[in-house]
């Protein structure tokens, strides 16, 4: 089954390099969907099926850290697996978003293989 | 700035440009920045946090264009490089600033990013910013950047 996945990021680069990581990957892709900030994004997750959310945290509008907190109030979004990529390293920001169900987090800058790693374990037994 | 926290600014910006973009970096002394570019890209980053300071990476125009070529492989061609060359140079000092906060002042802090701000630079604004104290000097793939970091207390 193929996956939509929704990138979350303020940066054009991040886009095509998200996508282009993707892309190498051995995932069934789907529909990739951009978005530039939280905003956009829980519009889009309202308005598509999204099966797996890349977000970056810092981004004007709505960061990634309130974009989870909407996404986990959302009774119809809040099982979205969201996967967190930034260059940031507190531990702090990460207890943060774990608290809000982020369980996985990728430091920037990411590889291929990191990506790959990762949404394989956001998407657990589906991926298979 | 002490000796031991320009070394910290450099290794990391030497790994991060390594890890981002496929290119070598290293410190260079500021007689040796001369170069015959016109047009240059300047990015800065303002944070707050347990600490208050500023980011900034200068380059000239065609050295983003090559970062983002080596970014995003060699099917690009010079017009759709362009496109993403100044929005490299934001990245790679959003990566930068993660990173280096994290390396000076370890993972207990946190700390708020502005967006990177970009402008262009003229000839005379790039000297101004070497002869600026706080501004360290770096070749990226032989050619001339520069850096200058900036913190205090909050």
């Amino acid at each position: 089954m193929p996956f939509n996945i929704l990138i979350v990021d303020d940066s054009k680069i991040v886009h095509a390099m998200l996508t282009q990581a993707l892309e190498m990957t051995d995932i069934e892709l789907g529909e990739i969907f951009h978005a530039m900030n939280g905003r956009e994004g829980l519009d889009l997750l309202r308005r598509h099926s999204v099966d797996l959310v890349l977000s970056d945290i810092h981004m004007p509008e709505m960061d990634g850290v309130e974009m989870v907190e909407q996404v986990r109030l959302d009774e119809s979004l809040r099982s979205i697996p969201i996967v967190v990529i930034s260059s940031e390293g507190s531990r702090k920001r990460m207890e943060q978003l774990r608290e809000n169900g982020v369980q996985y987090f990728i430091r920037k800058p990411f590889t291929p293989e990191k990506i790959n790693e990762s949404i394989r374990q956001a998407m657990g037994e589906d991926y298979d | 700035m002490t000796d031991q926290v320009q070394e910290t600014l450099v290794q990391v910006l030497e790994s991060m440009l390594e890890q981002y973009a496929f290119a070598f970096c290293e410190l260079a002394p500021k007689n040796e920045l001369e170069t015959e570019e016109v047009d240059f890209v300047h990015s800065l980053l303002t944070f707050t946090g347990s600490r208050t300071g500023e980011i900034a990476l200068t380059m000239p125009a065609e050295l983003c264009e090559e970062i983002a070529g080596n970014i995003l492989g060699g099917e690009m061609d010079n017009g759709e490089l362009s496109e993403y060359a100044q929005d490299s140079l934001k990245e790679l000092l959003n990566i930068y600033a993660g990173n280096v906060l994290t390396s000076l002042y370890g993972d207990e802090v946190s700390f708020d990013f502005d967006a990177p701000e970009i402008r262009n630079l003229d000839r005379i604004g790039w000297q101004s910013l070497i002869d600026d104290p706080l501004t360290i000097g770096v070749l990226v793939e032989d050619t001339p950047a520069l850096l200058r970091f900036s913190a205090r207390e909050s």
